[in-house]
């Protein structure tokens, strides 16, 4: 069918039944406002069933993902090309790891190889302790999806407090949108299909560590 | 009395004592799951309402914003199919998969797919469709349907599941759901490295930005949109919000609804195929939206229906529903939604037996995220059933002499003292074991109690000297 008969029967639908629409009061939604956003955060996610995990700087990233990879005894490490902070920090600690890092993007058998994958942030969001990640160059979608552990990093300054506040930053430029993904991840995967017993870690990761860098008092 | 199976299918379901047993577990766990997390909230009703105008000035502006979404769908370099009915959707799906040479496509959980009967269609085809959410594919191998919107397999057992999984996918057996979780993911997992195409359904389009919402806990939704050279999206037509913050007030009462979470655990905007500069994602996207009888539905009194996210709280608050489950309702749509939307997608003379799978106790109601007035629609279905001829003669001259009788104080106390005096006679110990007629459907089950000694309007009086009494007149 086309779009113009298409439309046509869901305008003849609405005939004589239209009311004008009253103002949407959008801040009656809000549940998190300002204050220690990265307290919020944190408490949030760890609810969720992520690792939360403090670092005073960029400095401090390296060592707290190269004991997370010893931790879960990864072999093979993927990690974005692009927009993971304190990149060379972790790049030198990764390379003095026992493991093998792959920057992405690579070949499919490698990214499902992969032990652990990981990546930087758009967002963080405190009122649910969400990372949001987005699409791009030298972004790829399967460094948090395909391994079974998955490392955000990102800044204290990207946390937003509310979903409202996430909404009002996915605008789109003069051609529309100019990422062709986001998603909110909030906790490893799960799943309660059976018996509604949770279990934990079915196609997506099963374990999810976020690093959060600390802002500095001058900032 | 009323034509229709539900009583037939009802009955068989109770007497399934396992079923009960998974229900009675499934629905209790959800549901006060939706009251912890909602009453998280500060304020639980203000939201809902806010979640509802949302919905219901979407619905009045519909094709507005259906044109908007389209436009900036176009202009991400996705294309956007029409289709009329179910019919015209499997084809406009099946041209696609044609086109683009796809044999092996993925599915992520879409109940519109199952209204549609797409996977039938496709497979008829000749392509191999599988379905990944995991509640589905147990479902797909075991040749059943679902029995829940939110999660499908509940009415299964993991003794039935580790059967079934040792007998299709030739494991050593297992009810441990860790353990067949992981026989799903490994089999899975190559089924999604090898497809050609992903289908997925659509939760909330955003007219706004041309990005379509979709949630998921398990993460294969995540790799159906994004690892197959092409999505299709599919989409009932009045699953449309016009802006991100619409989304965002509605994504807060979605989750905590379903399944009682604040978010599920992964909430993807997917807005067209990859840019130019991205390493992966689609190469192409589709969206196709679907009015199979929708917008019969929107242009009639039952329009509000629509506003429904299909998060299933009311399924796990409806007490007929958490006793005889879905499958009772012999329809894609179950529960109190159901019971509205099944006889108006299908047919109100067939399928009008459903709007009396209810007490009309209103937790539907109550537990509705975008305060749809259930019971009101259900009530306004069985009007609209004796309308078209659904109730018998001897049913509505019954109810006629009811109200008859009932309008008129004189009679109502007549008619009371009859009956305390004549047929109460026949209770013992204050009760009738067994009522004539149809009232024998109640006492197959229960007693029915007689009438007090003396009836409350003659003890009023002196109740309303009490102070109580006074309390209660205010």
């Amino acid at each position: 069918m086309s779009r113009q008969s298409f439309l046509r029967r869901v305008r003849a639908a609405l005939v004589g039944n239209r009311a004008a629409p009253a103002p949407v009061d959008y801040e009656l939604a809000r549940l998190a406002g300002r204050g220690d956003l990265l307290a919020q955060f944190a408490r949030r996610a760890r609810e969720a069933g992520m690792e939360v995990h403090q670092a005073e700087g960029a400095g401090p990233v390296g060592a707290i993902v190269a004991r997370i990879i010893r931790r879960i005894e990864a072999r093979r490490v993927l990690i974005d090309r692009d927009g993971v902070p304190a990149r060379s920090e972790l790049l030198a600690a990764l390379m003095q790891s026992p493991a093998e890092v792959l920057v992405c993007p690579v070949g499919e058998a490698e990214v499902f190889a992969a032990d652990a994958g990981i990546t930087g942030v758009q967002w963080a969001i405190a009122e649910t302790g969400s990372v949001v990640l987005r699409s791009g160059a030298g972004r790829c979608r399967l460094t948090s999806l395909a391994p079974p552990v998955h490392v955000a990093i990102l800044t204290e300054g990207q946390i937003l407090p509310d979903l409202l506040d996430w909404a009002v930053q996915v605008r789109s430029g003069p051609h529309g949108l100019v990422w062709a993904y986001e998603v909110l991840v909030t906790g490893p995967s799960k799943t309660s299909d059976i018996e509604l017993n949770p279990v934990v870690g079915v196609h997506g990761p099963e374990m999810v560590h976020v690093v959060v860098i600390r802002s500095d008092e001058s900032d | 009395m009323i034509r229709g199976g539900f009583s037939a299918r009802a009955d068989q379901a109770v007497a399934d004592l396992a079923l009960q047993a998974a229900m009675d577990r499934a629905t209790g766990r959800q549901d006060s799951g939706r009251r912890e997390l909602m009453g998280e909230l500060p304020d639980p009703l203000a939201l809902r309402g806010l979640a509802g105008q949302i919905r219901d000035q979407t619905l009045q502006r519909l094709d507005r914003h259906l044109e908007q979404l389209a436009v900036n769908v176009e202009r991400l370099g996705g294309s956007v199919h029409w289709a009329a009915d179910g019919t015209q959707a499997c084809q406009i799906i099946l041209g696609i998969a044609r086109r683009t040479g796809a044999r092996r496509l993925v599915k992520s959980k879409s109940m519109l797919s199952e209204e549609i009967g797409l996977n039938e269609s496709l497979t008829a085809a000749g392509l191999e469709v599988i379905e990944t959410d995991l509640g589905e594919y147990i479902l797909q191998l075991a040749g059943d349907r679902p029995s829940h919107i939110v999660a499908p397999a509940v009415h299964m057992t993991a003794e039935g599941i580790g059967r079934l999984f040792s007998q299709k996918l030739r494991i050593a057996y297992t009810e441990d759901p860790a353990g067949l979780t992981r026989a799903a993911r490994r089999v899975l997992r190559d089924k999604f490295r090898a497809a050609q195409m992903g289908i997925s359904g659509v939760n909330l389009a955003v007219a706004q930005s041309g990005a379509v919402c979709i949630v998921t806990n398990e993460g294969n939704g995540r790799f159906v949109v994004s690892h197959p050279p092409v999505h299709v999206a599919l989409m009932g037509m009045e699953r449309v919000v016009p802006t991100m913050r619409d989304l965002a007030v509605l994504l807060k009462v979605l989750a905590r609804s379903a399944t009682g979470q604040r978010i599920t655990v992964y909430t993807g905007l997917c807005g067209g195929p990859r840019r130019p500069d991205e390493p992966d994602g689609p190469r192409e996207f589709h969206l196709v939206v679907v009015d199979n009888g929708r917008s019969e539905i929107l242009a009639g009194p039952f329009r509000e229906v629509l506003r429904c996210i299909r998060c299933g709280a009311c399924l796990n608050a409806c007490p007929v529903y958490r006793k005889v489950g879905g499958h009772a309702y012999e329809s894609v749509y179950c529960g109190p939604m159901g019971a509205l939307l099944t006889p108006l997608l299908e047919s109100i003379v067939r399928r009008g037996d459903l709007a009396h799978a209810s007490s009309l106790c209103h937790a539907c109601a109550e537990a509705c995220p975008v305060r749809i007035d259930i019971p009101g629609l259900l009530i306004a279905m069985r009007a609209e059933l004796k309308r078209v001829g659904q109730v018998s003669r001897w049913q509505r001259l019954a109810v006629k002499l009811w109200a008859w009788l009932n309008r008129s104080s004189r009679r109502y106390h007549a008619s009371a003292w009859c009956w305390r005096v004549f047929f109460d006679a026949r209770a013992r110990g204050g009760w009738h074991a067994r009522l004539p007629g149809p009232g024998a459907g109640w006492t197959r089950q229960r007693d029915f109690p007689a009438m007090a000694e003396t009836p409350f309007h003659k003890l009023w009086p002196q109740l309303a000297e009490t102070p109580r009494g006074r309390q209660w007149q205010g």
